[in-house]
């Protein structure tokens, strides 16, 4: 005990003396530190500033210079605190680009206005109707020229003002008039290509700007000394308290172990105020009957998300407030035990657990939580345990109460414990072997072909994955779900993808039909591929290649999926909505969609030789296809008597085992792509 | 039907505010402004001791000079027209083609020009270490020698002086006045125009470089311009564009001089850099619009 006090007081006098010969320097580093990343930020946001300036020159008919020379004064005078050349550069040459844009700007928007002005009274002059119809065209080019950098308008642009160049007539009017149509074409035409030069140039070698902090302490050498001086001291003092600390500890050891530990881990958790996991682990051993109540806060992740961080600590406060308060008549320790879990932990043989878990729910969601002038309901689920290890069990019931409808509590017994464990067991295994395959990019392509109905023969094939699992191969389904949740979903698209894509490549007879989900097109990765893909290769490729939509997700986003479907067509992709029949599917998706191909579901095929309603669903489902230019694929189809029945519903294509079963794409040989 | 959409689209874009906007009086010290206005109309700082500041920005003619060029020492002939000093203040860059950044170092340009003033530092300070400026410099100033730096700061103080608030147009825009029916016909042209493009801001010009003759270019004397500076393509023809404010006081017009008439300014600017061909009743009504733009000369009695 003697020597703990020495050595405290040694480290303090250590420490105050350290402290009190630098704290002036380490201050003024401090100081000027905090003044440094103020001038960078005030820096870039000038910069941000002057280019909304330059945008709203851009945009508006004509707008106040003033504000823009303002910003480039401060720009100037804050370039001069960096010192640096290659600052300087960057900031005169922008400043010198905004000038050069300046002077494109107004004449190119005059030249615009002039010429819609002269229209107006251009059936007045001009009796050609090809001239009127080609001014029309010429202004609605130099308008979308002025606002988007394309190089086919500016072609056709200039073609048109080569028409005005060129324009003979007999009548003096229309020369005359022409003449000033061709004043105001002749300043676009001119300036057109500097103007959005100097646009871009405006917007050039912004990465400087990330260096603004390593240019000012380059050229601030005492600054940096102080820094460096300050730095060396701060390790010296650090390896000091490091060596004190050490030997503190050493020193503890000869005391109570138990209750050293206390001393050193904190006993709360600041949020809630309730004890936390260590605290947890030592008290559960010292009781002779633990009960663990693992109380978890329904969609708690959705509080964070939507309403923010704060919120969610919020109601983890009240929460833990609301758990402690409600009596039970037992005594107990409350716990919090992970982001949003909550621990009751009892001392007590022969209690009714149904009777208290039901008690906190009820008592739980009756409360309601106010925040910020919003009022929350929440709710809770339970899991409750006196096996041991407590925590574990208590969380296995846990996930049995989240996956009930019905029960939101759930007491951990054996049996059905196996069985959870057995299932976790089983998709830890699947998800290694994703893994696997992901790494050694050993994805399987199956083909399996799709018939005309009327020929016999085979149109395409369907890409379908396989998963090699030892000596098995499985089917990609079970490992989806598995593979959304564990992230690794948009890279398993992605080698599917390109897989198909090497196929399509190698043999330029194959037309295959490749499914996406919505959630790949959605990603940016998958999305850019797919698009470079299309680029890449030659014109009809896009022709041979079918994407099928899975719809079993609600399309959100479905501006940005209608754009893909719109890009991708322009290639001559057809798009297929897969399943349809069930799921979200419907009529409206259809249309919304631009879809070319649907298949019908598999569960409305496979008895609709004998099961009327299907028979009747898929008659209309058809006919509307028909109506609406669409062609049909019935899938599943394994028996004649399928077969038959569709042939008089007028289907298009077939697939299913009667015409083929999927092989590996390795098997793929020129006789099966003989159509 | 196309034409139409687009025309109103245009038009709720023009519909932007806060375009022109009134000038206020600057705050400066009366001390050395009144130190300035010596320096100022004091011709002895010339090479040939005839020529000062005022000689080419002369007061009676709104602090501009009347004649095409001005005329320097021993009656050498200046390149471009001399601009007034009125509200150069708020110009973001002086001289024509704007290679001055403020008023400070466009007082280097006349005072060293071979033909304009043709003075050097050394000669300037020995004038100003000299009675009667040495004591007055002191008074201000406080030290044992004048620099030429300081000649520059009177110069400047006095210029800051020189602005021209509450004209017809500045009460208008602050709602103290109203403008007349032509007048504001006349800014509704200025406007639809598009005149106003470039002539924008506190200055109605002043705060931005444009070139000269974009539609049609007309024969005109192209010295001195923005070229000359950068050596960029981009810049032949380009030039400061001035300030309208007490246009109607500071014929004659453009950088040569070429036109004495306001009227007739009018049309060729409107020809040269819109190409239209404005009728005599619309160039009238622009024409009242700028006679708004006069302001108050500023009474330099108040100084002294």
């Amino acid at each position: 005990m003697k020597t703990k006090a020495v050595l405290t007081i040694l480290i303090l006098i250590i420490t105050f003396l350290g402290y009190k010969y630098n704290s002036k320097s380490l201050h003024n580093v401090l100081l000027q530190e905090k003044e440094v990343s103020h001038k960078i930020n005030e820096f870039k946001n000038n910069i941000y500033n002057i280019d909304k300036e330059t945008l709203k020159l851009s945009f508006f008919l004509y707008n106040n210079y003033d504000e823009i020379n303002m910003l480039i004064n401060k720009l100037d005078k804050q370039t001069n605190d960096f010192h640096n050349k290659a600052l300087k550069d960057y900031v005169s040459k922008k400043i010198e680009s905004i000038y050069h844009f300046e002077i494109l700007n107004s004449p190119l928007k005059n030249s615009i206005f002039y010429t819609l002005l002269l229209n107006k009274r251009a059936t007045q002059n001009i009796k050609n109707r090809d001239y009127l119809k080609k001014l029309n065209d010429t202004i609605f080019d130099m308008i979308v020229l002025k606002s988007v950098n394309d190089k086919l308008i500016l072609e056709k642009f200039l073609q048109d003002y080569g028409y005005f160049k060129n324009y003979k007539s007999d009548d003096k009017t229309e020369l005359l008039y022409n003449a000033q149509i061709l004043g105001q074409l002749n300043v676009f035409q001119k300036y057109y290509v500097y103007y959005k030069k100097y646009f871009n140039a405006m917007f050039e070698n912004r990465d400087i700007l990330n260096e603004l902090s390593s240019i000012y302490y380059n050229i601030n050498e005492k600054l940096k000394e102080k820094k460096l001086s300050f730095s060396t001291f701060a390790i010296l003092l650090q390896i000091i308290l490091f060596i004190a600390l050490i030997s503190l500890l050493y020193f503890m050891k000869k005391f109570n172990n138990e209750h050293k530990k206390l001393q050193i881990v904190s006993k709360t958790d600041k949020l809630t105020g309730l004890l936390n996991r260590d605290f947890f682990d030592i008290d559960k051993q010292r009781l002779s009957h633990p009960i663990l109540f693992l109380i978890n806060i329904n969609n708690f992740r959705n509080f964070n998300e939507l309403y923010g961080v704060e919120t969610g600590d919020h109601i983890l406060s009240e929460v833990a407030k609301i758990i402690k308060n409600i009596k039970m008549g037992y005594r107990a320790r409350y716990y919090r035990l992970g982001g949003d879990d909550f621990g009751v932990l009892l001392d007590a043989d022969n209690i009714d657990k149904d009777m208290i878990a039901k008690k906190y729910i009820s008592e739980i969601s009756n409360k309601k939580i106010e925040y910020n002038d919003l009022i929350f309901e929440v709710s809770v689920s339970i899991g409750v345990s006196e096996e041991l290890p407590l925590f574990s069990n208590a969380d296995i019931a846990l996930i049995n109460a989240k996956s009930d409808k019905d029960l939101n509590y759930y007491i951990y017994n054996k049996s059905y414990g196996n069985s959870k464990k057995t299932i976790i067991h089983a998709n830890l295994k699947k998800s290694n072997i994703l893994k696997e395959t992901i790494k050694n990019n050993s994805i399987i392509i199956y083909l399996q072909p799709l018939v005309d109905i009327k020929t016999g023969k085979i149109i395409k094939y369907e890409a379908l994955s396989r998963i090699k699992n030892r000596d098995k191969i499985d089917s990609i389904y079970p490992y989806l779900e598995i593979a959304k949740s564990s992230k690794v979903y948009i890279e398993l698209s992605m080698q599917i993808i390109k897989k198909c894509f090497d196929l399509i490549v190698k043999d330029d007879k194959l037309n295959i039909s490749i499914n996406l989900s919505i959630q790949d097109i959605l990603s940016d990765k998958i999305n850019k591929l797919i698009m470079k893909f299309l680029d890449n290769n030659t014109k009809d490729v896009g022709k041979r290649i079918t994407f099928e939509l899975l719809e079993s997700e609600m399309i959100e986003d479905f501006e940005f999926i209608e754009e893909f479907i719109m890009k991708v067509k322009s290639y001559g992709v057809k798009i297929a909505i897969d399943d349809f029949g069930s799921g979200y599917s419907n009529f409206e998706y259809l249309v919304k969609l631009h879809t070319d191909i649907l298949k019908i579901d598999g569960s409305l095929i496979k008895d609709i030789y004998e099961n009327k309603n299907n028979y009747f669903i898929v008659k209309h489902i058809t006919k509307l296809s028909k109506e609406l230019n669409i062609e049909t694929v019935a899938e599943f189809v394994c028996q004649e008597e399928i077969s038959k029945t569709l042939k008089e519903l007028d289907i298009d294509m077939m697939q299913g085992y009667l015409y083929g079963k999927p092989f590996d794409a390795i098997n793929l040989s020129k006789d099966s792509l003989k159509y | 039907m196309k034409i139409f959409i687009i025309i109103t689209f245009l038009l709720t874009a023009l519909s932007s505010y806060d375009i022109i906007t009134p000038i206020k009086t600057l705050k400066i010290n009366k001390a050395k402004a009144k130190l300035g206005i010596d320096l100022f109309f004091d011709s002895s700082f010339s090479k040939d001791g005839k020529i000062s500041c005022a000689s080419c920005h002369q007061p009676g003619y709104g602090w501009a000079d009347p004649r095409k060029v001005s005329a320097g020492i021993y009656g050498r002939k200046g390149v471009i027209q001399s601009p007034t000093v009125l509200n150069a203040v708020y110009n973001f860059k002086q001289m024509w083609n704007g290679r001055f950044k403020d008023l400070y170092e466009q007082i280097n340009g006349p005072t060293h020009d071979s033909s304009e003033m043709g003075a050097t530092n050394e000669h300037i300070e020995k004038i100003i270490n000299k009675e009667p400026y040495k004591s007055k410099f002191q008074k201000i100033y406080k030290k044992d020698y004048n620099t030429y730096k300081m000649f520059q700061n009177a110069i400047v103080e006095f210029e800051k002086f020189l602005t021209t608030p509450d004209s017809k147009f500045d009460l208008y825009l602050k709602g103290k006045d109203v403008l007349s029916k032509d007048e504001k016909r006349g800014y509704e042209l200025f406007v639809k125009t598009g005149c106003i493009v470039c002539h924008n801001g506190k200055n109605v010009g002043g705060n931005n470089f444009s070139k000269i003759g974009v539609v049609n270019n007309k024969k005109m004397a192209f010295v001195r311009d923005r070229y000359s500076i950068t050596h960029k393509k981009i810049d032949i023809h380009v030039y400061k564009v001035p300030s309208l404010r007490n246009i109607a006081l500071t014929s004659p017009y453009f950088h040569t001089g070429d036109i004495k008439d306001l009227k007739v300014a009018i049309r060729t600017m409107g020809y040269m850099n819109l190409g239209v061909d404005l009728d005599d009743k619309q160039i009238e009504l622009i024409y009242k619009f700028l006679l708004t733009l006069t302001g108050k000369s500023p009474d330099i009695g108040s100084l002294r």
